[in-house]
């Protein structure tokens, strides 16, 4: 049996957290994967400090705020409808701030508006097979082929030795995790197979890693 | 079960020896790539049967399927580790594209497909 590791990587996810699928990570990431660098001038190789690569501006900032006071005493999808809407969008941009890095060490990566160029008026509203486009300022932005962002900054997110990368070791945590107690089957009473299909579905939409091996190019 | 390894990008950066990226395949938004393919070839192949933009899906009897390759593997834009539950939602998906194309084919007769 063949299995893509990015499939097998996010069930190990959801069996851990599967507060890691919530809706407003996943808002955050699936719109703006790859896109934090707001400017590239603020970029700089400071790989001491834990530098947000995205700014919100002050009136966002004081949003952000004052749903994080109101979410206090009611969650955002308790709120009516719309204005839970403004929370998402709220916690999308702290999420963007804090939890989205980019894959690169600079912006030029994702292009700008000279280098590439809008070849088609129809691509304004129209979808770019490639994913191009969705940002006019940086056409490249989540494109096929660029490296996916990140959910924390580069510096630290160093290439694992052999020894971290099995430690702890899969086989172990599928037996904590998947392993049935005394002979008996776990019921998992929070989701069902649908679920399952669903989340497997939009990881498909989302990422698929080269792979060593792998005969598809980019 | 064999699990591969993933392929770190080329260094760029001296930082991506250290810290390497990871190239995507697909596009990073929630597009449809799964639905559509992440290149203008495979959106394009899979629209080549149907008129109106519609996906190609194979009639059998009553029911609509997904076409299959030479292997029997299911076209679409993404298809790796498939099961039914894969072929159940890419089939609703499909289908309710052309649905679309349909209702918009109906509501402004005037435009090409």
């Amino acid at each position: 049996m063949l299995l893509k590791q990015d499939d097998l990587s996010i069930s190990i996810l959801i069996l851990l957290n599967f507060s890691a699928m919530a809706p407003p990570n996943a808002a955050s990431n699936g719109a703006s994967n790859g896109a934090h660098v707001s400017n590239g001038a603020k970029q700089e190789p400071a790989h001491d400090k834990l530098l947000p690569a995205f700014q919100p501006s002050l009136p966002e900032r004081v949003g952000i705020g004052a749903f994080k006071l109101l979410n206090k005493v009611v969650p955002w999808y308790k709120l009516p409808g719309l204005i839970g809407a403004f929370n998402l969008a709220f916690l999308r941009l702290e999420l963007r701030q804090f939890n989205l890095h980019d894959g690169y060490a600079s912006a030029e990566a994702q292009g700008n508006s000279e280098s590439i160029p809008l070849p088609d008026d129809r691509y304004l509203g129209a979808r770019h097979s490639d994913g191009k486009f969705n940002s006019l300022e940086m056409p490249l932005m989540g494109c096929k082929g660029l490296r996916f962002g990140r959910n924390f900054p580069r510096h630290m997110c160093p290439k694992p030795t052999e020894e971290e990368l099995w430690t702890p070791n899969p086989r172990l945590i599928s037996d904590k995790f998947m392993a049935r107690r005394d002979g008996k089957f776990i019921p998992a009473t929070t989701l069902n197979l649908l679920a399952a299909a669903w989340i497997q579905f939009q990881i498909h939409d989302w990422f698929n890693h080269v792979q060593v091996g792998s005969t598809a190019g980019v | 079960m064999e699990v591969f390894r993933t392929k770190p990008d080329k260094v760029r950066d001296p930082s991506d020896i250290k810290c390497p990226g990871y190239n995507n395949e697909n596009t990073a938004w929630w597009d449809g790539s799964q639905i559509y393919g992440s290149s203008e070839e495979a959106t394009q192949a899979l629209r080549t049967k149907l008129p109106d933009g519609k996906l190609t899906l194979d009639e059998i009897g009553a029911a609509s399927f997904l076409p299959r390759d030479k292997d029997g593997n299911p076209l679409t834009g993404f298809n790796s580790n498939w099961w039914l539950g894969m072929e159940m939602l890419h089939t609703l998906f499909a289908l309710e594209h052309n649905a679309i194309c349909d209702a918009l084919k109906a509501a402004y007769p005037e435009m090409t497909g």
